[in-house]
């Protein structure tokens, strides 16, 4: 023990008190003999328990601060060279349970950080995942960290598969890798790149593609990674070719009329018609082209206006027996016109319905008008109508054209015409998305049966009034 | 005695009642045709001097019937007028798109039709 430890003050403090005991047992007459072996045995006694009392307090505090110098030594860059008494141990174990208490504080304050984190990282990948346009975002490495729900779709990626691979074996698109490639490589940030082109899926019709590319960079800009924005834009190409088809047809509608109407003004005006009866039909042929002028251009309003949903109806109970009737007698001129044959088998059950009499009108002459249209010379046109439960079911059949099975979900779409048959009548494309529109309105429905070369069917079913 | 034969080709009745008038009123001999099936039937019958042809119409259209004509030996020189109502350049698709002498757009004068059926004629005259 290189330092004379407080606690060795008992043991001294007890052979003390034996000594004078003994002296006081000497003055006090007790044979020498007597005193001094009871003076050996007390001082064996003493030495006993010194020993004891090393072994059992000294040895684990020596090996107490032993280890906390270990503890210390390996820890705590500011560790006391050693403990000079049982204060500095347990001023030092203070400290230590100081520290170890920061530092397991920090340790939880770390811990709920990391989970903060990981709670937004769920977060955001969740968003991602869910967004409905297609998310890749890729490293610097140029391998994929994350493919979204919408782009694995897009590209046949299996989830979970691609993570962590590089983005050239994960793609079959080359023209993206190179551009993710491009993006990555780049030294110095770049405003985002956006871009279309057209892909064609290992499955399916070929799609245009619209595409944002960003690279993710730190605070020195340097490009820690790329992330892809994929959107389809097939549909807007689509709605665009649909828009500028719909602009040539109208315009061509249009411009037929009014052709005739300056032709024919041009030609009274230079005198060409010689004779009364020529100059009276030429101006019948303007009245008449400015009058399909004017229907045409109230056809286009109707059906933006129904679109927009600002038609006002005029509900009533409409009798459909005299309605069906009577439109069968206004077209049956035209169809005979091109020999083709009409007949109707109208049910007398048929009750009423609540509607706008003049569009439903419509609807119906829109029907048999495309009917006599689409149905080459000399072939047969039904219209009938029965009750089917609490519906009215109105069928009108041809045996024309007929429609391409591809074509017939997109015969409602506004403006869209039939490839195949539209070098047998001129027509806007307008006509059976108007009617469509029409039926929805009065909480109608409208279905269509076709096979080219054999002819049309279609079935309307409106609910009968209450 | 006649200044030349045109070939009218158009769906429109009306554009066909007007021109014939015009150009025979200007000692033109006219025929007329619906289609473009049609107007090779009529070619088929006699090649005329000048061809007329819509450019939208059913059957067969009229840049359909310039490609056959311009395919025929007897006809690959005969001067064309298209007339169209999409403006002054065919659309795209239509490429290779064979040689049409002068395109009209619709709405159209017929004074200005007689002006240039006159001048085409005149500068493929022997």
């Amino acid at each position: 023990m290189r330092h004379f430890n407080r606690a060795c003050l008992l043991p001294l403090f007890c052979f003390l008190m034996i000594l004078s005991w003994f002296w006081f047992g000497l003055l006090n007459g007790t044979p020498f003999g007597v005193s001094l072996y009871l003076f050996i045995g007390a001082g064996l006694a003493i030495l006993v328990s010194v020993l004891l009392l090393q072994v059992s307090l000294f040895r684990p505090l020596a090996g107490l601060k032993h280890e906390m110098m270990n503890f210390s030594r390996t820890w705590l860059t500011d560790a006391p060279e050693g403990f000079k008494d049982m204060d500095e141990i347990s001023k030092g174990l203070i400290r230590i349970h100081d520290k170890v208490d920061k530092t397991t504080f920090r340790v939880k304050e770390l811990e709920a950080t990391i989970n903060v984190f990981s709670i937004e990282k769920k977060q955001m990948e969740t968003i991602l995942r869910s967004l409905p346009i297609g998310v890749l975002i890729t490293d610097r490495f140029n391998e994929l960290i994350l493919a979204n729900d919408v782009a694995r779709k897009l590209f046949c990626l299996k989830a979970g598969e691609c993570q962590g691979q590089s983005i050239g074996n994960v793609l079959q698109w080359q023209e993206l890798v190179d551009l993710i490639h491009e993006t990555s490589n780049r030294k110095v940030k770049v405003p985002r790149r956006r871009m279309e082109l057209p892909y064609q899926p290992e499955e399916g019709d070929p799609k245009v593609l619209r595409m944002i590319l960003s690279s993710i960079t730190d605070n020195t800009d340097q490009v820690l990674g790329v992330v892809t924005i994929i959107q389809d834009a097939t549909k807007d190409r689509e709605i665009d070719r649909m828009k500028s088809e719909f602009v040539a047809n109208v315009s061509h509608e249009l411009k037929a009329p009014l052709a005739s109407i300056k032709a024919y003004t041009e030609m009274l005006i230079d005198g060409e018609a010689s004779d009364a009866d020529t100059q009276r039909e030429f101006c019948s042929i303007i009245e008449a082209e400015a009058n399909r002028l004017s229907n045409m251009i109230d056809n286009l309003l109707d059906i933006s206006r129904l679109e927009a949903g600002v038609v006002q109806m005029n509900m009533e109970r409409v009798n459909l027996i005299k309605m069906l009737n009577s439109v069968a007698d206004t077209m049956r001129p035209s169809a005979e016109k091109k020999n083709i044959t009409m007949s109707t088998d109208i049910s007398q059950y048929i009750v009423p319905v609540q509607g706008d009499k003049d569009q439903l009108n419509r609807v119906l002459v829109n029907l048999v008008s495309n009917a006599i249209k689409y149905t080459p010379e000399g072939k047969t046109i039904d219209l009938t109508a029965r009750l089917e439960g609490d519906l009215i079911r109105i069928d009108v059949a041809d045996t024309g054209y007929g429609i391409p099975e591809d074509a017939l979900p997109r015969i409602f779409e506004k403006f869209y015409r039939v490839k195949e048959n539209s070098r047998f009548a001129k027509g806007t494309g307008m006509g059976l998305a108007m009617v469509k529109r029409i039926l929805e309105i009065h909480n109608a429905e409208i279905k269509v049966k076709s096979k080219p070369g054999e002819g049309s069917c279609f079935s309307v079913f409106i609910p009968a009034a209450e | 005695m006649t200044d030349g034969s045109i070939l009218l080709v158009d769906d429109d009745f009306h554009i066909i009642q007007v021109l014939s008038l015009k150009l025979n009123n200007a000692k033109f001999q006219v025929r007329t045709a619906s289609n473009g099936e049609e107007a090779l039937e009529r070619i088929e019958e006699s090649v005329p001097d000048l061809l007329i042809t819509d450019y939208s119409m059913p059957v067969m259209t009229g840049m359909e019937l310039v490609k056959a004509v311009r395919a025929r030996e007897d006809t690959m020189d005969l001067p064309i007028i298209m007339l169209t109502a999409r403006g002054q350049t065919v659309e795209e698709s239509d490429e290779p798109a064979p040689r049409i002498d002068l395109l009209m757009s619709k709405p159209f004068s017929p004074r200005e039709i007689l002006r240039n059926v006159q001048a085409l004629l005149e500068k493929v005259k022997p």
